[in-house]
């Protein structure tokens, strides 16, 4: 290989690391602390702040239309354009070669409509951030601050309640069902960016939840079993219990809720209970429908832990999407009869006290293979996730609990740049008092060596911990010794009597199997240590196992290319590689 | 080619077997007296939690006497300045607790509760929790356990493939030696054992062998170039050959490694520190106790090479 396409590739390696590295660089040093904030947030959080950038951006728009509806376009504000073209565009409409204020207003025929466009902007731009945010190199838990939860689905108990022996598909279906129950429960919970995964072939379940965690919240949402049902709704005492509420507004409380107990015994009957039902909207926060009631004694009423599976399909004749699921022996019996006794009549899907959808009983259902059909794309998914994962299939049991206060994490922080820092002050100085030149083309290498270890670990989207950084600074050890090893054999080639480059090119060429050796045993000890189950260690076992690749990389190549180098293009007639004479 | 004038190492290899040894019976004596190892909470399920303490009179022996007021048994230990008034606190688990779903909050809500009983309500501020249960522990010391001799047989095979068994057999003499003494040490100082330290012992086991396999390629080298050589010189001549490497390599990891030790606290700090200690010892092993052990094994005589390893030949 030519030196120029030697380097070629090094630069070429440098500029994809880079790309790859681009966005973490911008998100940690060049967004600004309130964007990031704000794409951590919950979705609570983010809706409220895209509903009040799109007031006030209406307000000012507004207040320049009043002024003269011919003006031009706020610069801060031309995003609009883009917004009003595409309307222009979809009603087919001329589009102005000029915008002026005016043409943005007439792109909307109501207010409403246009504060929803601005609204989704806002939205759109906040999900695009959370997804840069997804793609950076993560800081862990001990250095962010946060709280680390493994839980093991208790199995054994599962087993006896069923009677027999679980078999594999049920062991990952009763665990993928917790999984996607604490998914669906911590979404309601307003916790930002929460992990939750299988630990792979465990029946174990990894909760991490980053920022500062209220303990006594997170607890609760492990524990609480969940409720599901479907109940029969009461519409006549529906109509008139609205209408009672209705002419008593003093019985709803500023959230929005209903005390139940002032409502009096002859308009809401025995047997019946008021439930609210809510829709999730697009930024997936509960909204408002109405209120219902329904019947809850024993023949109006199926428990969702009667409900086995439940799917999305469509429908062959109509493509409307249809709700499919299906119901265990004593709930098929229980529920052909409930529907049998109601035909006609609306029932309601009951979680954990809301109500998430109704359908109504066409005609009686034996055989516990149930059919719901009616809705649209999104609420179809929805129902059946509900359906799916109402209630916790096992109990849960904490099995490891780890809790970080965030100033701690930011100590943590400080403490691992000030570490890498001082490391690589120590070593780079070391090698340049003892090599002279040539600690020059080791630092090089450990400068570059570095750079590549950070973009791995972005690329693969992997998280930085306290651990890792030892790793990371292990691996500046391991890059050093390569280079080492390197001299060493060719100041002694050198100090025999060979010329530079000879020297360098023996010196390599011995060195090359022995540093090869060394970092084959290496990865092997830490391959080993990456299947510890423990996450600190494995941060430092994948750190270290890159950090040894690109090791080799940058010694065997960068090293010999900056050489040579200098033996041919700057024709050194003397090597710079001790800090004394021979 | 330049000849160095060789040390004589394996000259006090006597001395040095007997060193290891010595050193290794006086660590582990040492653990022993200790009554054991410090099992860290990856080892010994329970709560560990960091509390502060916003008190100005919750010192040690004021937080150990209100803990005596609790169900559950702690131990407790000053985290940072005594101004802080920050204390680690430790409960262990008992095995008939494993079921137990809510064990962790038992025990962090009973020490809670006995601190804020006599150091006032909102008193307590919870820095940092860590709770491992029962099982979860046994399972560790098991994968742990696997784990760890896995990792020695795959690289004393990769070693014999690239040497021959007398290196392979020395290699892993050598790399049994530096964890035996570092455990011996961890246990003597009562440095807590976790993960951590698990990680510190395949590393050092790792570096170690480095420095075996380096000095290693140089006696194959040597026993080609200088054919008839004693087996004793010879490998007096490859240590010292590459015995400036060996001090550099060892003194860089130290460098960084000092540098972690200087920056960070607790379990990161233990594991600078047992890393440095650990080179150090790895470094002495693989100049004093492998090499001479090869020839021993090898029977006195070069030990015969597989016609098949190509090592660059002397003269370019």
């Amino acid at each position: 290989m030519t030196k120029r396409f030697r380097l070629f590739i090094i630069v070429l390696l440098l500029a994809v690391s880079g790309w790859f590295l681009y966005p973490t660089v911008s998100w940690y040093f060049f967004t600004p602390s309130a964007q990031k904030e704000l794409a951590s947030g919950s979705l609570v959080q983010i809706r409220d702040y895209a509903q009040k950038q799109a007031r006030d951006r209406l307000d000012q728009l507004k207040a320049v239309y009043a002024k003269n509806p011919a003006s031009p376009i706020p610069a801060d504000l031309d995003f609009v354009v883009a917004l009003a073209k595409h309307n222009y565009e979809t009603a087919k409409l001329a589009v102005p070669a000029t915008w002026t204020i005016g043409d943005v207003f007439k792109a909307y025929t109501t207010e409403a409509d246009f504060l929803y466009g601005l609204e989704e902007k806002y939205r759109k731009d906040l999900s695009a951030l959370k997804d840069t945010k997804a793609k950076i190199l993560q800081l862990g838990l001990d250095l962010s601050g946060g709280m680390s939860v493994e839980i093991k689905a208790d199995l054994d108990a599962l087993e006896k309640k069923k009677g027999s022996a679980l078999s594999q598909a049920d062991r990952d279906d009763a665990v993928a069902r917790a999984i996607e129950v604490l998914k669906s429960r911590i979404d309601t919970f307003g916790v930002s960016e929460p992990v939750i995964k299988r630990v792979s072939g465990t029946d174990k379940i990894n909760v991490e939840l980053p920022g500062d965690v209220d303990p006594e919240r997170v607890n609760a949402f492990l524990r609480g079993k969940g409720s599901l049902s479907l109940n029969i709704v009461d519409d006549d005492a529906t109509t008139k219990v609205n209408q009672w509420i209705a002419a008593n507004p003093a019985v709803i409380n500023d959230k929005g809720e209903v005390d139940v107990a002032k409502i009096p015994q002859d308009v809401m009957g025995a047997g019946l209970e008021l439930k609210t039902y809510y829709k999730k909207d697009r930024f997936g926060i509960d909204q408002f429908v109405n209120r219902q009631v329904v019947k809850v004694e024993d023949k109006f009423f199926l428990d969702g832990i009667h409900i086995t599976a439940a799917t999305l399909e469509r429908d062959p004749v109509s493509n409307q999407p249809t709700v499919n699921f299906n119901l265990d022996s004593n709930g098929a019996s229980h529920f052909g009869q409930m529907t049998g006794e109601n035909v006609g009549k609306t029932m309601a899907v009951v979680l954990d006290d809301k109500i998430r959808a109704g359908a109504r009983i066409s005609q009686a259902i034996p055989g516990g293979a149930v059919r719901v059909t009616g809705f649209d794309q999104k609420d179809a998914n929805d129902l059946k996730t509900t359906l799916k994962t109402g209630a916790l299939p096992v109990n849960l049991i904490v099995q490891s609990y780890t809790n970080i206060g965030a100033t701690l994490g930011q100590d943590a922080i400080n403490s691992g740049i000030n570490s890498i820092l001082w490391g690589m002050i120590l070593v780079a100085g070391f090698m340049l008092v003892y090599y002279k030149g040539a600690g020059i083309n080791a630092n090089v290498a450990l400068i570059i060596n570095m750079f590549l270890v950070i973009a791995v670990l972005g690329v693969f989207n992997m998280t930085l911990t306290l651990t890792s950084i030892a790793g990371f600074v292990l691996t500046m050890g391991i890059t050093v010794d390569a280079n080492v090893i390197i001299f060493e054999r060719i100041k002694e080639e050198y100090w025999s009597g060979k010329s530079p480059a000879t020297a360098i090119d023996i010196g390599f060429k011995r060195a090359f199997w022995t540093i090869m050796d060394s970092h084959v045993t290496s990865l092997i000890a830490v391959l080993f240590l990456s299947l510890l189950s423990k996450g600190a260690v494995q941060g430092f076992a994948v750190s270290m196992a890159i950090g040894l690749v690109s090791s080799l990389f940058t010694s065997l190549f960068v090293s010999r290319l900056i050489f040579d180098f200098e033996t041919d293009v700057l024709k050194t007639k003397k090597l710079a590689i001790a800090w004394r004479k021979m | 080619m330049l000849v160095k004038k060789a040390i004589g190492f394996s000259k006090v290899r006597y001395w040095a077997y007997g060193l290891s040894i010595a050193m290794i019976a006086v660590v582990w004596v040492g653990t022993i007296a200790q009554g054991g190892f410090n099992l860290g909470i990856d080892f010994k399920p329970g709560l560990s939690e960091t509390v502060a303490i916003g008190s100005a009179d919750a010192t040690i022996e004021k937080v150990r006497d209100a803990l005596k007021g609790s169900e559950h048994s702690f131990t407790v230990q000053p985290v940072g300045a005594a101004a802080d008034h920050q204390y680690q606190l430790r409960a262990v688990a008992k095995q008939s607790e494993a079921k137990e779903a809510n064990l962790q909050e038992k025990l962090s809500g009973a020490a809670q509760t006995a601190l804020e009983k006599v150091f006032g309500a909102g008193s307590v501020k919870v820095e940092q929790t860590e709770f491992i249960g029962p099982s979860l522990s046994s399972e560790l010391v098991v994968q742990t356990t696997w784990i760890a001799l896995a990792a020695v047989l795959v690289i004393l095979l990769y070693i014999w493939f690239r040497f021959k068994f007398a290196y392979a057999l020395a290699a892993i003499i050598a790399l049994i030696h530096d964890p035996i003494f570092i455990l011996g040490l961890v246990g003597t100082i009562q440095m807590e054992v976790t993960t951590a330290t698990i990680a510190v012992i395949l590393t050092i086991i790792g570096y170690s062998l480095n420095d075996t396999i380096v000095v290693f390629d140089r006696i194959r080298e040597n026993i080609r170039l200088h054919q008839g050589m004693n087996m004793y010189d010879l490998i007096d001549l490859a240590i010292t050959q590459t015995l400036s490497r060996t001090l550099v390599s060892s003194l860089t990891v130290i460098l960084a490694m000092a540098a972690v030790f200087l920056f960070t606290q607790g379990a990161i700090k233990d594991f600078a520190e047992a890393l440095i200690i650990g080179v150090v010892v790895g470094t002495y092993s693989s100049i004093f106790v492998a090499a001479p052990l090869m020839v021993l094994f090898a029977g006195g005589k070069p030990p015969k090479e597989k016609e098949k390893v190509v090592v660059e030949t002397a003269e370019a």
